[in-house]
C-alpha cells in the first residue's frame, strides 16, 4: 500500500492534478448536463473524435505548445461544426447522420497525419493526455477558461433550454437558434479541448458526460443536476487519481475508470448510500493526518535518470554496480519506449534526478518535455545529438557500432562532469570498451565475407545497420502496413532460400498471418532496440552485438 | 370590435407543393376564428406563416404585438426535467419574467396544484392546460392556439373551452385549429374548413354567435 501513502506524502504532485479536475468539473458540470438532455452525447463524441488532425498539425509544427494546442484543437473543431452545420442545408439526412460522416473523416485525417509523421508525434500525448504533468500556466488557461465557459452558459442557458425542448416555440419568440446552438456547440468543444490535455481526445467525453450521467440517474431537477455533476466529477476525479497514485497505473484512464465505477454504483445502489460513501470517501481523504508523514519533502536531486532501460547496456560498459552510481530508469525494463505514459510513481524519480540521459533523435521528445515540466533543474543529455544525419538513414542508427562508440564518449563525458573524481577510471573503461567494439566488428566483418551476395529477412528494422556492416543483403519489415511494404514482404517470404529472423518483440499480425499463410518458420532470434529484461544488469552493448551476429551466422552457415 | 389580424393574398409552399393560394381572412377583437380540416389539410401551416414561422408571399397584417401561442403538443420533449411554473415563465416573449403573473396564470386555469411537478409526470389534459396558460402569461390580444384540444379527455376540453371563452368575452381574438369542428361550432363566429379544393378559401362567415 505504499502507492496510497504516497498519496498523501508527495500530495503536491498532484495537487495541481486536483485542481484542474475542480476546474473541469466546474465548467464541464452545466454542459455535460445539457448534452444529456437532448441525448446529444454523439455530438460530443463526434467533436472530440474530430480535434485529432488539428492537435496532431499543432504538436507537428508547434510541439506541446499550449496555443498551438488549444487553436489546433478548435481550429478543427470550428471546421467539423461548420460542415456539419453547412452540409445539413443540403442533405436530407439527419443532423447525426451528417456528423458521423464529418467526424470519422476527420478520425481518419487525423489518424494519416499521425502515422505518415513517423515518430515524430507521440500518439499516446494526444490520445491519452496526463493530468499529472498539469503546471501553473495549464491551471491558468484552466480558471480562465471555466469561468468564461460557465459565463457565457448563464447567458444562454434559458435560450438553450427552449430551443432544445421545443424549437417551434423559441421561433415563436424571436430566439435565434441557429446561434444559441453554435455558441454552445463551441462551448462543448472548448471543454474538450481542455480536458484533452487531462485524459486524451479518446477520453476526454469522459469527464464530460459521465458525472453528468451519473447525476442525471442520482436526480431529475436541471439545477440539481449541474450541482450534482460538478460535485461526482470532483470525486471521479480524486477517486482516479487515488486509484492511479495507490496501483500506480496511467491516471487519465484511472480516473475515467473510477467514472464507470461511480456510475455503477449509482444505478445499483440507492442514490443516498451513494451520497453517503461519496462524503465519506472525502472525509477519507482530505481529514488532516495527524503524523507528519505529510510534509515529508522529496529526497536531494542526486539521482541520473535513463529514459529507457535500453540505456543501461551502453552505461553497463562504463559503470559497474560496485560503483555504487545512483542510477534509476524511467521507462519499465518490460515496455517499449514508444508511447510510454508517465505514471503516478515516475514524478518521485523526475523530481529526484539531477541528469536525464535519453536517446532522443525524436524517440522521447514527448517524454523529455513531460520531465522538463516536473523538474526545471534537471540537466538533459542527448545521446544522439550528433548524429542527425545518419538518423535522417536510419531511426536506429545509434544501434550500429561505430556510433555506439560515440554515445559511449557522449555518457562518459557526462559522467565525468558529474563525478570527477572517477576520471581516470571512466577514461580507461571507455577506452577499452571502444577497442572491443571496434575490434570485435572488424573481425565480424572478415568472418561474413564467405556470406557475400546472400540474403536475410528480419522482422523489423531496428537493425538496419547490419546492412552496410556485414556486406550481405539483409531485408527489414519496417511493419508498415502501406501496400508496396506489403508487397516487398510478401516477395521475400515467397522465396524460401531467403531465411526469416525474427527480431525479438516485434509482434505484428500482418507478418505473423503471412508467415503462417506462406508456411514460413524463424531460422532464429535476434535482439533489436527491445531486449528481454533479465539482460539489462548483466550484459552490455556489445554482449548484445555478439549474440546477434552469433545468431547470423550460424543461420547462414548452416544453410549454406 | 377592432381589427386585429389580416390576411391578404397569402401564398405559401411546402415541400414544393401550394398549400395556399391568395388565401384571405380576418379576425377581429372579441372574435374565434376556428380552422377546420384533416391531417395535411394545412391547419398549422396557415397558423406558422401568420406567426412568421415559415416563409410566405402576400401580406399578414398583425395589428398587434401581443401574441399568445400554443403550439403542437407532441413538437415539445417533456422529457426535460423542466417544472410546470418554469415552462410557463418561457411565455415571456416582450415583457420580463414576472412570478406574480405566472402565479395568477396558475390560478385562473386552476393548475396551482401543479406548478412543481416536472412536465413529464403530467396527463395529456393537464398538459394542454399547462401549455395554455403559457400562452396567457403576457395576456395576449391575440391568441392563436394549435390543435389545442387534441388527445385530451372530454373534462378537461370543458375546462379549456370555458377559459377560452373567458378569454374571448373579454375582447381577446382567438384563432384555433382543431381536426373536428363540432366540439366548438356553437362557440366559434368562423369556421374555415381547410384542405380538398377548398385550399384556395375565400373568407366565409358561416355563423354569428356571441361576437358582439
Amino acid at each position: 500500500m505504499d502507492g496510497f501513502q504516497s498519496f498523501f506524502q508527495d500530495y503536491d504532485l498532484y495537487l495541481n492534478a486536483l485542481i484542474a479536475s475542480l476546474l473541469i468539473s466546474y465548467a464541464a458540470a452545466p454542459i455535460g448536463v445539457f448534452l444529456n438532455l437532448k441525448r446529444m452525447t454523439l455530438m460530443g463524441e463526434a467533436i472530440s473524435h474530430s480535434l485529432l488532425p488539428g492537435f496532431a498539425l499543432a504538436f507537428m509544427f508547434y510541439g506541446m505548445s499550449y496555443a498551438g494546442l488549444i487553436l489546433g484543437g478548435l481550429f478543427a473543431g470550428v471546421l467539423v461544426l461548420g460542415l456539419m452545420m453547412g452540409l445539413n442545408k443540403f442533405v436530407t439526412i439527419k443532423e447525426d447522420g451528417v456528423l458521423t460522416v464529418v467526424y470519422l473523416t476527420f478520425s481518419a485525417l487525423g489518424l494519416l497525419i499521425v502515422l505518415k509523421s513517423g515518430i515524430k508525434i507521440d500518439l499516446s500525448h494526444i490520445l491519452i493526455g496526463n493530468i499529472l504533468l498539469i503546471d501553473n500556466v495549464w491551471l491558468l488557461i484552466l480558471f480562465v477558461s471555466s469561468v468564461f465557459i460557465r459565463l457565457i452558459f448563464s447567458r444562454i442557458r434559458k435560450n438553450l433550454l427552449i430551443v432544445l425542448m421545443d424549437p417551434e416555440y423559441a421561433q415563436f419568440l424571436g430566439i435565434p437558434i441557429q446561434q444559441v446552438k453554435s455558441i454552445f456547440y463551441f462551448l462543448v468543444l472548448w471543454i474538450l479541448v481542455l480536458c484533452f490535455y487531462s485524459v486524451g481526445t479518446l477520453l476526454a467525453l469522459g469527464l464530460l458526460l459521465v458525472p453528468a450521467l451519473i447525476g442525471k440517474v442520482l436526480v431529475k431537477p436541471i439545477n440539481k443536476q449541474i450541482h450534482y455533476a460538478l460535485g461526482i466529477g470532483v470525486v471521479m476525479s480524486l477517486l482516479g487519481l487515488f486509484m492511479s497514485v495507490g496501483f500506480d497505473w496511467p491516471t487519465g484512464p484511472t480516473i475515467i475508470l473510477a467514472g464507470g465505477i461511480l456510475f455503477l454504483s449509482s444505478v445499483a445502489l440507492r442514490p443516498s448510500f451513494v451520497k453517503a460513501a461519496i462524503v465519506a470517501f472525502l472525509i477519507f481523504v482530505f481529514q488532516p493526518k495527524a503524523d507528519a508523514a505529510i510534509f515529508t519533502r522529496l529526497q536531494p536531486k542526486d539521482q541520473i535518470l535513463l529514459s529507457s532501460p535500453y540505456l543501461k547496456l551502453f552505461v553497463n560498459h562504463l559503470i559497474k554496480s560496485e560503483d555504487k552510481v545512483p542510477i534509476e530508469t524511467l521507462i519499465p525494463d518490460d515496455q517499449s519506449i514508444h508511447n510510454y505514459q508517465l505514471k503516478p510513481s515516475d514524478l518521485k524519480k523526475i523530481k529526484k534526478a539531477k541528469l536525464f540521459l535519453y536517446i532522443g533523435n525524436g524517440l522521447e521528445e514527448g517524454l523529455k518535455d513531460q520531465v522538463a515540466k516536473i523538474n526545471i533543474e534537471v540537466r538533459f543529455v542527448n545521446l544522439t545529438a550528433v548524429g542527425k544525419v545518419a538518423s535522417a538513414q536510419d531511426p536506429h542508427f545509434w544501434l550500429n557500432p561505430e556510433w555506439t562508440v560515440t554515445i559511449l564518449e557522449t555518457i562518459k563525458t557526462t559522467f565525468i562532469s558529474e563525478y570527477p573524481e572517477f576520471k581516470s577510471v571512466l577514461d580507461s573503461r571507455f577506452d577499452s570498451a571502444k577497442k572491443d567494439i571496434l575490434d570485435y566488428t572488424k573481425q565480424t566483418q572478415d568472418k561474413f565475407r564467405t556470406f557475400k551476395g546472400r540474403s536475410v529477412l528480419i522482422s523489423h528494422n531496428s537493425l538496419y545497420f547490419l546492412r552496410d556492416l556485414l556486406g550481405i543483403n539483409v531485408f527489414f519489415y519496417n511493419q508498415s502496413t502501406s501496400p508496396s511494404d506489403v508487397l516487398n514482404l510478401k516477395k521475400f517470404l515467397k522465396d524460401s532460400n531467403v531465411p526469416l529472423i525474427k527480431e525479438y518483440g516485434s509482434v505484428n499480425f500482418l507478418l505473423e498471418s503471412l508467415v503462417r499463410e506462406y508456411q514460413r518458420t524463424y531460422s532464429g532470434e535476434v535482439y533489436g532496440e527491445v531486449v528481454p529484461a533479465s539482460f539489462y544488469d548483466s550484459k552490455s552493448y556489445l554482449d548484445l552485438l555478439k549474440l546477434n551476429l552469433d545468431v547470423i551466422y550460424t543461420i547462414l552457415k548452416k544453410e549454406s | 370590435m377592432s381589427l386585429v389580424l389580416d390576411v391578404h393574398n397569402l401564398t405559401v409552399f411546402r415541400n414544393n407543393k401550394k398549400v395556399f393560394d391568395n388565401f384571405n381572412f380576418q379576425i377581429h377583437s372579441g372574435t374565434l376564428v376556428t380552422l377546420t380540416g384533416s391531417n395535411g389539410s394545412g391547419k398549422s401551416t396557415l397558423i406558422k406563416s401568420i406567426l412568421g414561422l415559415i416563409p410566405f408571399s402576400g401580406h399578414v397584417h398583425l395589428h398587434t404585438n401581443e401574441i399568445g401561442y400554443l403550439p403542437q403538443s407532441h413538437l415539445i420533449d417533456r422529457s426535460f426535467p423542466v417544472t410546470v411554473k418554469e415552462f410557463i415563465s418561457f411565455g415571456f416573449r416582450n415583457k420580463k419574467k414576472d412570478d406574480a403573473i405566472v402565479d395568477s396564470i396558475l390560478k385562473e386555469i386552476a393548475i396551482t396544484h401543479l406548478q412543481n411537478q416536472l412536465l413529464s409526470d403530467l396527463s395529456q389534459g393537464e398538459f394542454q392546460k399547462v401549455l395554455l396558460a403559457r400562452s396567457l402569461v403576457e395576456n395576449p390580444k391575440l391568441l392563436v392556439l394549435d390543435e389545442p384540444f387534441s388527445n385530451i379527455d372530454e373534462k378537461a376540453a370543458e375546462v379549456l373551452k370555458d377559459n377560452l371563452l373567458k378569454r374571448k368575452n373579454a375582447g381577446t381574438a382567438i384563432l384555433l385549429s382543431i381536426h373536428d369542428s363540432k366540439f366548438v361550432k356553437s362557440y366559434s363566429d368562423q369556421i374555415i374548413p381547410l384542405g380538398g379544393d377548398n385550399s384556395h378559401f375565400v373568407d366565409h362567415c358561416m355563423h354569428d354567435h356571441g361576437g358582439n
